[in-house]
């Protein structure tokens, strides 16, 4: 079955769900102190991030943001390479990938493959990884990438609900974890 | 000139700055009649927003004091390729354990 979540664009347009790979972003220096001397240089740490848009499209195209919301994503191969490295094999569970098929896990949202050109490997999306980026920045940037790829619809909304659903939760001090023992009761 | 010349030109001199006030509390009161129908027309507008519909409003605050420095670039590197998991939260995830979110 052809599978397609992905329509290619090649312009300066930014709509919710574009992917924009090899990305930079500016990260200042976490030990630096405020207020600093005019003329002390400010350190800056680039970051090569594979990000994507969460700013909604109507914000985008109506000019009502001047900073662009974005999530990193990072391709499956990698996670896996990383964080049996870090030492947690359950990346590889059966019991993971079938978790974050479903969107049971807050914070992430799972990206499908593309074999085609441009291509994309399975790639989970990271909401705990937020920046923001100047619009005209990221707008000549994304110019400059050439065909790249951008999330179809209901695909891009889905996206979306995954990352409201991990904003507005809400953690309780005491959950009804017992349930799961105690609603056990005979008929 | 007359004392009779005198008193008709005091009297027409008084009859134009009669005429004068009067067409000028005209335009004041004229003046007044808008300006509190242009605050009612605002307050309406206002009152006639629905919650939650969108309106091509934005908020532009500037920044209360905008510093322009020198940057240095420290270092270019790729970023992290891991999930932003704490361990705790990967051994929920250990094979066969049935975890629901």
């Amino acid at each position: 079955m052809e599978v397609d979540w992905y329509q290619i664009v090649q312009d300066a347009t930014l709509f919710q769900g574009d992917i924009l790979l090899h990305c930079p972003v500016f990260v200042i220096a976490a030990e630096l102190s405020w207020p600093q001397s005019s003329n002390a240089p400010l350190e800056v740490d680039i970051k090569d991030l594979d990000l994507i848009v969460m700013t909604q499209t109507c914000d985008l195209q109506n000019n009502k943001v001047e900073d662009v919301l974005l999530a990193q994503m990072v391709a499956w191969p990698q996670v896996v390479s990383a964080e049996v490295q870090k030492g947690n094999p359950s990346v590889q569970s059966r019991n993971f990938r079938k978790q974050l098929v479903e969107g049971n896990i807050p914070g992430f949202s799972l990206l499908h493959k593309r074999e085609e050109e441009p291509s994309l490997p399975w790639s989970v999306v990271d909401f705990h990884r937020l920046f923001t980026l100047p619009k005209a920045f990221l707008s000549r940037f994304a110019a400059s990438l050439g065909p790249r790829l951008r999330l179809r619809s209901p695909y891009r909304e889905h996206l979306a609900q995954a990352f409201a659903r991990y904003f507005m939760r809400v953690g309780l001090p005491h959950d009804a974890r017992t349930f799961e023992k105690e609603g056990d009761v005979k008929p | 000139m007359t004392l009779e010349q005198l008193e008709e030109r005091m009297m027409a001199l008084k009859e134009t700055i009669e005429e004068r006030v009067a067409a000028l509390e005209g335009a004041v009161e004229a003046l007044r009649k808008q300006q509190p129908h242009h605050q009612d027309s605002v307050a309406s507008n206002a009152e006639e927003m629905i919650l939650g519909t969108e309106y091509p409003l934005v908020l532009s605050i500037p920044p209360a004091k905008a510093h322009r420095v020198q940057g240095r670039i420290r270092s270019i590197s790729r970023g992290p390729q891991d999930l932003a998991l704490t361990d705790e939260e990967w051994a929920m995830f250990a094979e066969g354990e049935d975890h629901g979110s």
